[in-house]
């Protein structure tokens, strides 16, 4: 019995990082993952302030489940998530104001991000607590590991650099680097997402099936917006 | 319908939520405001000195070192309606800031004056003065003006002819982020070193793009257009007069001590 509850537990928490990850499986949480991993120290904020507001929605939520009337279930997630991230934005503000001076909309963003009301409305309003608040973290952390790697590969190869201190020797100093301004843009974080859900799909074959899966179930209707 | 789908329930459901979550905002507001409001005043002083060249945009400064080096400068008041130096209220405690909103030291601007639609502006506002020795070098100036979405902050410095600018700094925006707020680019910003603040009739020349065969001082940013052009009609009022042009002309006649 006992067992079993670490199990699930463990399961809920794990699963997540990697095989249910919400950007490489899902792909939610995009935006904020092309925008803020220009170099690594904004993704860290990002992701702290990601696994905060999932955290307090998700417990939150949880904690009200048998209270929240179906008719307004959604307003009131978005009210508690809305404040958690003026909460967190705040914050932000005050005690790193030149991170949050990168960071941004896109802190405000996160009001909109999937992954949080995807969470909420999908898991925290028909789990308990404990399950909620390890639901959260995975997904938080399954979030963050993306977010960090991209944001080092692209600090490293764009500026040689990881969180400001000079790990390759630049070419205009001596050394022998040659920073890629195009992993500085947006779009090389589009093509290193990709090249990281080729990676796990190939490794994973169970994902590239579903994903195929869906594809098959829900064929497109229409022209795309 | 049950009891949990209820009218009542279902309204004091939303009003707990709402009370809960407002009281947990304004919580957070309150005890970090005052932290944000010291930092921000740091950012302003950076800006100050940015402005007139001392600490260049991207350099790596402490709060002490900031602070010393706005320290060094010269701070005087400008009672803007008789457009002279005042003694009026205090250098040191005086903050303009909190004055551009307070109705007793703002007046009413007239409508076909206020191309930066500002409404009201202060009485008083600070002047910053770079010296050397006795003489003035530059002077820096508080500039502010109705942005796309927000009210755009920042101050303008001139040389010690008080018609030509030495430099700009903008240190608070609402503009669209990786849109508008591209005028916070140094090399834009390094065009305005130089550019006639007035001609030799005294009239305002300061301008953003060409314009009717008029050639470009400062190029305007593509699709900045509304930025650009709030930020051309900020500093045209503020250089005109209603803003600081009785008081620089003021200063180019006796250029006092």
């Amino acid at each position: 019995m006992i067992q079993r509850l670490i199990a699930t537990s463990r399961n809920t928490l794990l699963a997540p990082l990697l095989d249910n990850n919400p950007i490489t499986l899902q792909v939610l949480g995009l935006c904020s993952a092309l925008a803020v991993t220009s170099s690594l120290r904004p993704a860290i904020f990002m992701s702290v302030a990601v696994i905060s507001v999932l955290v307090f929605a998700n417990v939150t939520v949880s904690l009200l489940r048998h209270v929240i009337p179906q008719s307004i279930r959604l307003i009131i997630e978005v009210t508690l998530i809305a404040s958690a991230v003026i909460v967190v934005d705040e914050v932000l503000k005050a005690f790193v104001p030149d991170v949050a001076a990168i960071l941004s909309v896109f802190v405000g963003l996160i009001i909109t991000n999937c992954i949080v009301l995807a969470r909420v409305e999908s898991f925290a309003m028909h789990h308990g607590v404990w399950a909620s608040l390890l639901d959260a973290l995975g997904n938080g952390l399954g979030y963050a590991w993306i977010l960090l790697l991209v944001g080092a590969i692209r600090e490293l190869l764009g500026a040689g650099s990881l969180l400001g201190q000079e790990i390759l020797p630049l070419a205009e100093s001596g050394g022998w680097f040659e920073p890629n301004q195009l992993m500085l843009l947006t779009p090389s974080a589009f093509f290193l997402l990709a090249l990281l859900v080729w990676t796990i799909r190939s490794l994973r074959p169970v994902q590239r099936s579903q994903s195929d899966q869906i594809r098959s179930d829900n064929p497109p209707s229409g022209a795309a917006p | 319908m049950t009891e949990r789908e209820s009218v009542a329930r279902t309204l004091g459901v939303a009003a707990i939520v709402a009370v809960f979550c407002s009281l947990m905002v304004s919580l957070a507001v309150l005890w970090l405001r005052p932290i944000q409001l010291a930092y921000l005043s740091i950012e302003r002083n950076r800006a100050v000195l940015e402005a007139s060249g001392l600490i260049e945009p991207a350099t790596e400064l402490t709060e002490q070192q900031i602070v010393d080096r706005f320290l060094g400068l010269d701070t005087r008041i400008v009672d803007l309606d008789s457009g002279t130096f005042s003694d009026a209220v205090s250098t040191t405690s005086f903050d303009f800031r909190a004055a551009i909103n307070d109705p007793d030291l703002t007046r009413p601007i007239q409508d076909e004056l206020d191309i930066a639609n500002l409404g009201r502006r202060p009485v008083y506002l600070p002047a910053y003065l770079l010296r050397n020795g006795s003489t003035i070098e530059q002077i820096v100036l508080p500039i502010y003006g109705q942005g796309m979405w927000a009210t755009i902050h920042g101050f303008i410095s001139l040389r010690a002819d008080f018609a030509t600018v030495e430099g700009v700094a903008f240190y608070e925006h609402g503009e669209t982020p990786g849109i508008g707020d591209r005028f916070l680019n140094p090399e834009w910003l390094a065009q305005w070193r130089g550019q006639p603040a007035y001609d030799e009739n005294e009239r305002v020349a300061f301008r953003i793009g060409a314009d009717g065969g008029r050639p470009a001082g400062i190029d305007a940013i593509t699709g900045a257009t509304v930025t650009t052009s709030a930020i051309e009609d900020l500093v045209r009022y503020w250089l005109g007069d209603d803003g600081f042009g009785p008081f620089l002309a003021y200063m180019r006649r006796e250029a006092p001590q």
